[in-house]
């Protein structure tokens, strides 16, 4: 009987390789593949990740202080970019504002105006007055009237090289002849020390109702005729009383008044010379 | 001189400050009335480089400036309420706070009365006495005596900047 000869170790361990080459290749030691690497990957992640940590605790310093910075400058950015919004936003609302006016000079063109922006107002809460930013050097002259985009603000009141003083229809001391539309009834516009506005004059039998249009009638000199003033609020008549007690509506927002227009191609009328004063001998 | 340029740039700061925007805050009628405010918080501050009433003619010549009043009515408002507040402080020494909201209830009561008599009598204007005291007076004083200590607190600042240190009283 023939013994048969061992194969050599180094054969059996050469097809041991090639049968597991072959088994790899062939997608068959996946699965074992799979269960038997799972381990090493996971001590692999913990040793990345303890090491991405000891690294980033060293570098923290420098990064932290780079983040700053960065930090800082981002913010200086938006700071910057905040006050561009700002601005860009207060010239829009200015455009709007001039794109009003600009409708009223169009409404009435027999006028030529002067924008001006309103820099103050007067320190006592008694007076309702404004201060613009035009003066006699800009052709301003007291007796002026005053408007703003939807309506009369004023009249000139007094005027120095750079500036004016504008007194309000809603002062107490001021007085607009004006016309109820559409009864045509003419009465006085009155300020009050709370802003309020009221018609004096009114008859009885006049027919005012509430949302009727007030405009300036133009008598006394003092404004041309025909700017809106505002609209009734409200009516009251009283048996015993001689007139009407009307409150009015002012069509101009005097609260956030910023832009106003001055009619400077009107010139008032003083009449006072032709109201008759009582002679020496009347009594 | 610097304690009086100093005072003076605080003054004409604080009437430029109401005429474009503290004159807009309002409660009813009322409105905090700065120039007052720091007038009284300086004056407290400030005990030895001019009198109470130099100060006051300052504020009332600048607010006088702004104003619609007849020409030397501020002027003259402004120079009674800082006789007034020449004498209480000689009297009124410590504390501080006490003579602040003296100069500022009396100043509140002060400046918007005269004003409303020249208002009422020289501009003839008809404001009725009771819408001047419901309406502007006392809002005006309330809320003067809010504002007064945030007031003082800014003047105090300034003051310790401009005046020297042995001037600064309080």
């Amino acid at each position: 009987m023939m013994k048969s000869r061992p194969l050599p170790s180094w054969l059996i361990l050469a097809l041991l390789l090639a049968g597991l080459l072959l088994l790899a290749l062939g997608g068959y030691l996946a699965p074992i593949v799979r269960v038997a690497a799972a381990p090493a990957l996971r001590a692999q992640s913990a040793v990345v990740r303890y090491v991405t940590a000891v690294r980033d605790y060293l570098r923290t310093p420098t990064d932290v202080q780079a983040l700053r910075q960065r930090n800082q400058e981002l913010e200086a950015q938006v700071a910057e970019l905040q006050t561009q919004l700002a601005l860009l936003q207060q010239q829009v609302a200015d455009l709007s504002l001039y794109a009003a006016l600009v409708d009223f000079a169009r409404a009435h063109p027999e006028h030529e105006y002067k924008t001006a922006q309103v820099i103050g107002r007067d320190p006592s809460p008694f007076l309702h007055y404004i201060i613009i930013n035009l003066g006699s050097d800009d052709g301003i002259r007291p007796g002026m009237p005053v408007v703003s985009a939807q309506g009369l603000v004023g009249q000139v009141v007094a005027v120095i090289p750079r500036a004016a003083r504008v007194r309000l229809i809603t002062d107490p001391t001021s007085r607009v002849s004006v016309r109820i539309t559409p009864s045509n009834t003419e009465a006085l516009l009155v300020g009050s020390v709370t802003g309020d506005l009221s018609l004096e004059m009114v008859p009885l039998d006049a027919k005012v109702n509430p949302g009727d249009l007030v405009v300036t009638a133009g008598l006394g000199g003092e404004y041309p005729p025909n700017i809106l003033v505002g609209q009734v609020l409200s009516t009251r008549r009283l048996a015993h009383a001689l007139f009407q007690e009307v409150s009015v509506q002012p069509a101009t927002p005097f609260e956030d008044l910023r832009l106003v227009m001055v009619i400077v191609n009107f010139r008032p009328v003083d009449i006072e010379p032709l109201i008759p004063t009582p002679g020496p001998g009347a009594p | 001189m610097r304690a009086y340029v100093g005072g003076l740039i605080l003054l004409w700061f604080a009437v430029l400050l109401q005429s474009a925007v503290v004159s807009q805050w309002r409660l009813l009628q009322g409105a905090v009335d700065l120039p007052l405010l720091v007038w009284a918080a300086w004056v407290t501050r400030e005990r030895r480089v001019a009198p109470a009433w130099f100060w006051a003619l300052a504020v009332g010549a600048l607010w006088g400036l702004y104003s619609a009043l007849p020409s030397g009515a501020g002027l003259v408002i402004y120079a009674g309420l800082g006789l007034v507040a020449q004498a209480l402080r000689r009297r009124i020494w410590h504390p501080p706070y006490l003579l602040l909201f003296i100069l500022v209830f009396v100043g509140s009561l002060w400046v918007p009365g005269l004003t409303y008599l020249v208002v009422r009598f020289a501009m003839q204007s008809p404001i009725p006495f009771r819408t001047a005291l419901v309406q502007v007076i006392l809002p005006t004083v309330l809320l003067n005596l809010l504002a007064a200590l945030p007031v003082y607190a800014v003047v105090a600042e300034w003051a310790d900047w401009v005046l020297p240190a042995e001037e600064v009283g309080g």
